[in-house]
């Protein structure tokens, strides 16, 4: 509904047909390192990296990658753990970089980016420790219509005086079921060798096999609660829907349901829902983590950068760059709906 | 006492009479001569004797007690002398109206000529004077009327009531009680509907906020929009009151067109500074509009028709001199001149407006005005529109409805009240209809409804009482209660685990009192006004009391000049919260909670201004406002959910705003015009908003300017054009863009519900915003040329031809600016990021035809 007003707005100047283009300003400022990490307990530490681009004449939305420069994984005193390496992987949309060092709840990291001809970027992240947390109960049921699937959480709070910060999420990490058979030896692709396959299908050995692979790539499951004490409420109300549902913790315990949208949990090509699975997310974050977050789902739920809303501005930890350095420490539960 | 004139039995015919017939009585019954001058002598003041005078010294005695006169026989004759005392003064008081068709005058200007000491009639009319009984005659003068000079004493006994008759006889002629000029002191305004009609208007529709803002410290947030924005100030930040009634959302078709009918109102009167203690409750400014009263003497009616709209208007007497209606009528006619192939494409939308009002005289000192307001839009989109497909069919109606139930009463001549009782609600329904799917074969209907509303029941009493000629007191006091309930919404769809929220109601008690005094010093060289307005509003949960001081301190000069200052706190005890700057029926209007304070502002002010005899008048303003606890938020509500918790998404901060405004302004004459500049700054600042840094508020213009001129070729030809500036509104550019978040991740997919606005492309990127609000918009300007013919002179039906062209050297002025979305629909992933502006308005020629009898 919201959006709905503006878009009438627009579409009176639409049919007034006043449209115009305005230069942009020329812009002198330089681009930034754009750095993105989740540093998980439990997993090895891994950063994306991108640059800006300034706000100007003649610019497009599209990123250049970045595969020259040098990250280190510090500790908080900035001792060098260790140095990640690229990834060379043309389906990522951001450089990815990558270390061997597994990270461990309730240290401090800090992150120092060089990338030629940039400001260098630090930021230091506190990797929350483990929790302690019940899945308590699930359920299909239905919510405002919607089918959903429930999950009831019982989340331990950390030592009396610390804040914990909570963050639901759920995706679907996409699946590619591939068909293949093997002949003389050799393993041949159905979809690309079918009439080798029809020519040879009857001979001893050869048969169907089917294999599944995942895919860099995900789908966003919109997840809802319905819990007043979540820090969704500064941002919309509590029967939307959202990327992930937020809950600062102190002292007690917090018992919440979290909901995740069930029609995206099985494959449907009419809706564009892939084949597979779901993994449901309960992450403990750093603060400036956490402040990332709201700001980010305040901007994504705001209609766009026009002059009928106010502006957004996301908070960000990167000092000299962009982005967002954030401690994590997670649980994942994996759900398998599709057939794969 | 002993002179045998004074001692001759004497018996009044009547024990009641005025001092004229008792002395003519005298002088017919005992055949003594009476001599006495009528200068100092009020010869109609109503006397009661005792009934125990039966001389003619007795009954002199009684009927001069008091006046400072005296009987003394001289040569077998009685002359009234005046006692050795000073000059005497006594009161006359009464009502100023028009002379054809009775309606009141408010801000005739009423003065001795000598001492060119005198008073200004009120909302009502109503005024009261002390002159001394030396004075021979009193003037009442208005800058839209003939001056009338009015022999003293009074001719009758009673009240003095004059009529006017306007300086511009054409209008005199051919819209009875209309006049067409400006009444203007610093801060203050009056402008009578006749003034409306005077420049070019968009699509024909004289609008008193629109005119208004030809005026310095005013200004609107969009081109053509009839939201009135004061000193940097939000639209939410005006009281508006339609004959003493507050409104909460006075716009029509998003604020473009007002709610108040040019037709129905009399006169608009627009306070910036110096607030008089009676008024509260907004931080920026009062608009104060009345309706007219209605022809006491003969029926008058006219229609117009446009090709956008159609008015009526019919006013007169039920019983002659005693009691009159008014009744307008507005209506548009896009959805009655276009067909249902229209509506299923575009859409349709409506909007009308009822305004009536009873006036009743009981007695010359009692009347009761009856007035009723009702206006209503309703909008329909259907979801498979030509002009931007939605996945919904949406209906709008909003709606306000006002009843003012006014009496006002002349205690004596020295005191004047009025009580007004009032009622006002506010509606706003909404409901979409929508199917979404769930899967390939399922789906779900969802009918949603949802209602904002606002009631009020008011009742308050303002008395003025005039102590002397240099001394005006006014007090009151007044009961507001409030019944909220910003967002109700329900559903046929089945919650299932949903909590059902029950809708948000806020029961609130409100009251004030007031009392302002009005000293004339130093031969009336110096007028100082101090007052104290206290508010409070109570509710369950919390009790905000205010007391909110105000001054305003004049020096009058030489040749018509002066200079002010004033100082005024004002507390605003409910909330607008919005995120757009058009003027939206779904703004939220909420109260001061447990949680969010009263605003408050404080205003100071200097001006100066000067006026030439040849009605020439120079103003000039300097401001300072600082604002407390005004609230914003920093999210988009959508106030159609009962789980939308309004109080978390509030921030509390501050605003600064400061200027200075200058008019010249010609008043009379064939040639008549306006020029106003405003130089302004408006600025705010909020905790956790562009890191606790001040930043231009989207209001902010550094230059306003206002050009209009109205030139009469002939007594029933007018030209007009008006040339409008504004520097452009300031607009958040982002200082770079980065890679999304979830795109640099991998993630992708929709949100249920939550489409993009630009169509099928997920957005891959971020604004990084340095600072908000850093770039400004272009400038809006516009030229606008009108003519107004009148015809049928002497006919007993007149006619009157408007025609015109908005904005004639076609302006692309910005109504929407936005970085990338809105425009493009393309499938490639990567697209050249530009910003676009939406314009509303180019050249737009108007015509309507009015009609009169």
């Amino acid at each position: 509904m919201k959006y709905l007003l503006i878009f009438m707005c627009a579409g009176i100047a639409f049919l007034m047909g006043c449209e115009k283009e305005l230069p942009v300003p020329p812009s002198n400022i330089k681009p930034r390192t754009v750095v993105y990490a989740e540093l998980i307990a439990g997993s090895k530490g891994e950063v994306r990296l991108g640059k800006s681009k300034p706000v100007g004449p003649g610019i497009n939305n599209e990123f250049e990658s970045v595969p020259n420069a040098a990250i280190q994984l510090l500790d908080k005193d900035s001792n060098l753990i260790e140095t990640l390496q690229y990834v060379d992987d043309p389906n990522n949309n951001m450089s990815l970089y990558r270390g061997n060092k597994t990270l461990e709840g309730a240290h401090t990291y800090r992150v120092r980016v060089a990338v030629p001809d940039m400001k260098p970027v630090s930021a230091s992240a506190w990797v929350p420790p483990a929790f302690k947390m019940d899945l308590v109960d699930t359920a299909r049921t239905m919510l405002n219509g919607r089918p959903v699937l429930r999950f009831r959480f019982n989340i331990q709070p950390l030592p009396a005086g610390i804040r914990q910060y909570i963050v639901f999420e759920a995706l679907k990490q996409i699946a590619v079921l591939d068909t293949f058979f093997y002949y003389s030896g050799q393993r041949y692709h159905l979809t690309e060798n079918a009439d080798l396959y029809q020519r040879v299908k009857n001979e001893p050995g050869v048969r169907l096999e089917k294999d599944t692979t995942w895919e860099n790539a995900y789908l966003r499951i919109p997840c809802y609660t319905q819990d007043e004490n979540a820090d969704n409420n500064q941002i919309g109300g509590l029967n939307e829907n959202y990327n992930a549902i937020l809950f600062t913790q102190m002292n007690k315990p917090l018992n919440t349901c979290l909901y995740i949208n069930a029609t995206a949990l099985v494959a449907n090509p009419s809706l564009y829902i892939p084949q597979g699975r779901v993994m449901v997310y309960v992450k403990s974050v750093s603060k400036e983590y956490y402040d990332f977050l709201l700001t980010y789902e305040k901007l994504k739920r705001n209609p766009g950068l026009n002059s009928l809303v106010q502006a957004i501005q996301l908070r960000s930890n990167a000092i000299g760059g962009l982005g967002v350095i954030g401690g994590v420490n997670q649980k994942v539960f994996p759900l398998y709906f599709d057939e794969l | 006492m002993r002179d045998p004139l004074l001692i001759r039995p004497y018996t009044p015919p009547a024990r009641q009479g005025s001092i004229l017939f008792f002395i003519q009585d005298i002088q017919r019954t005992t055949g003594i001569s009476i001599s006495y001058s009528s200068n100092f002598l009020h010869l109609n003041k109503k006397i009661q004797l005792t009934g125990t005078e039966h001389t003619t010294g007795a009954v002199l005695n009684t009927i001069l007690q008091g006046t400072g006169i005296q009987a003394a026989p001289v040569n077998g004759k009685i002359f009234l002398l005046r006692e050795s005392s000073q000059t005497q003064y006594y009161t006359i008081s009464g009502f100023v109206k028009e002379v054809n068709s009775h309606e009141i005058i408010i801000g005739a200007s009423i003065y001795d000529p000598v001492t060119r000491k005198g008073t200004v009639s009120n909302a009502y009319g109503f005024y009261s004077l002390q002159v001394p009984d030396s004075c021979n005659s009193i003037v009442f003068s208005h800058i839209g009327y003939e001056t009338v000079i009015q022999a003293l004493p009074p001719p009758d006994e009673g009240q003095l009531d004059i009529h006017m008759t306007a300086r511009n006889q054409l209008q005199t002629v051919i819209v009875s009680g209309e006049n067409d000029s400006v009444t203007l002191q610093a801060g203050y305004i009056n402008m009578p509907v006749g003034y409306v009609s005077n420049f070019p208007a968009l699509l024909g529709e004289k609008d008193v906020l629109k005119s208004l803002q030809l005026y310095p410290g005013t200004g609107s947030s969009l081109e053509s929009s009839s939201n009135l924005l004061i000193r940097g100030g939000g639209a939410d930040q005006n009281l508006y009151l339609l004959d003493g009634v507050p409104l909460y959302h006075t716009g029509h078709l998003f604020g473009l067109f007002s709610i108040f009918n040019g037709d129905a109102v009399k006169d608009v009167s627009l306070y910036k500074d110096a607030f008089p203690a009676r008024y509260g409750g907004r931080l920026s400014s009062v608009v104060d509009i009345r309706t007219k009263d209605g022809n006491m003497k003969e029926w008058h009616g006219k229609g117009t028709f446009s090709p956008v709209s159609a008015s009526a208007e019919l006013e007169g007497p039920i019983v002659r001199d005693k009691s009159a209606i008014s009744l307008s009528i507005r209506r548009s006619l896009v959805d009655v001149l276009y067909g249902k192939r229209f509506h299923d494409r575009y859409g349709k939308y409506s909007l009308y407006d009822v305004n009536f009002k009873l006036n009743q005289v009981i007695n010359s000192k009692n009347r009761l005005y009856l007035s009723f307001y009702k206006g209503q839009d309703n909008m329909f989109i259907p979801g498979d529109n030509v002009i931007l497909p939605l996945q919904d069919d949406y209906k709008f109606a909003w709606s306000n409805i006002t009843t003012a139930l006014k009496w006002t009463r002349v205690i004596n001549p020295r005191m004047f009240s009025n009580t007004t009782a009032t009622y006002s609600r506010f509606y706003n329904l909404f409901s979409q209809n929508s199917v979404v799917p769930l899967s390939e074969i399922d789906s779900i209907y969802v009918n949603g409804k949802g209602v904002s509303r606002i009631r009020d029941i008011a009742i308050h009493n303002e008395t003025e009482y005039a102590i002397n000629s240099d001394h005006r007191l006014s007090f009151g006091g007044g009961y507001t209660y409030h019944n909220f309930a910003p967002t109700a919404y329900r559903t046929n769809v089945h919650a299932g685990d949903a909590t059902q929220r029950e809708a948000p109601k806020y029961y609130m008690s409100e009251f004030t009192a007031y009392a302002e005094d009005e000293l004339s010093l130093l031969n009336d060289r110096l007028i100082i006004r101090p007052g104290l307005h206290f508010g409070a509003l109570a509710q369950s949960s919390s009790f905000y009391p205010s007391l909110q001081p105000r001054v305003m301190v004049r020096w009058n000069m030489p040749h018509m000049q002066y200079i002010q200052a004033s100082f005024a706190q004002m507390t605003q005890f409910l909330h607008q919260l919005t995120t757009p700057v058009i003027n939206l029926p779904t703004d939220l209007w909420v109260p001061s909670t447990e949680n969010i304070k009263p605003e408050r502002a404080f205003s100071y002010s200097l001006s100066y201004q000067k006026q030439w005899a040849n009605n020439w008048r120079f103003n000039a303003n300097l401001y300072y406002k600082q604002l407390q606890n005004i609230v914003t938020t920093n999210t988009v509500l959508n106030i159609f959910d009962n789980s939308d918790l309004w109080e978390k998404k509030v921030i509390a901060g501050n605003g600064y705003n400061y200027g200075s405004e200058l008019l010249l302004e010609k008043t009379q004459g064939k040639f008549t015009g306006i020029f106003s500049y405003t130089l302004s700054w408006a600025w705010r600042k909020f905790a956790r908003i562009n890191s606790g840094q001040m930043f231009p508020y989207k209001e902010d213009r550094r230059h306003n300017l206002s050009l209009a001129v109205k030139y009469r070729v002939k007594p029933r030809w007018n030209l007009s054009a008006s040339w409008k500036f504004a520097s452009g509104a300031p607009f958040t550019l982002p200082a770079q863009i980065f890679p999304d978040f979830d795109w640099g991740r991998n993630i992708y997919g929709y949100l249920d519900g939550r489409y993009q606005p630009n169509g099928g492309n997920v957005i891959n990127y971020l604004p990084y915003i340095a600072k908000l609000n850093n770039y400004r918009l272009h400038a809006v300007h516009h030229l606008d040329i009108g003519t107004t013919i009148y015809l049928g002179k002497g006919n007993h039906f007149r006619h009157i031809i408007t025609g015109g062209v908005y904005n004639v050297y076609s302006r692309s002025n910005p109504f929407i600016v936005s970085y990338d979305q809105f425009t493009l629909f393309t499938y490639n992933d990567f697209y050249p990021l530009q910003l676009y502006q939406y314009s509303l308005f180019k050249t737009l020629p108007y015509l309507s035809y009015t009609f009169k009898f």
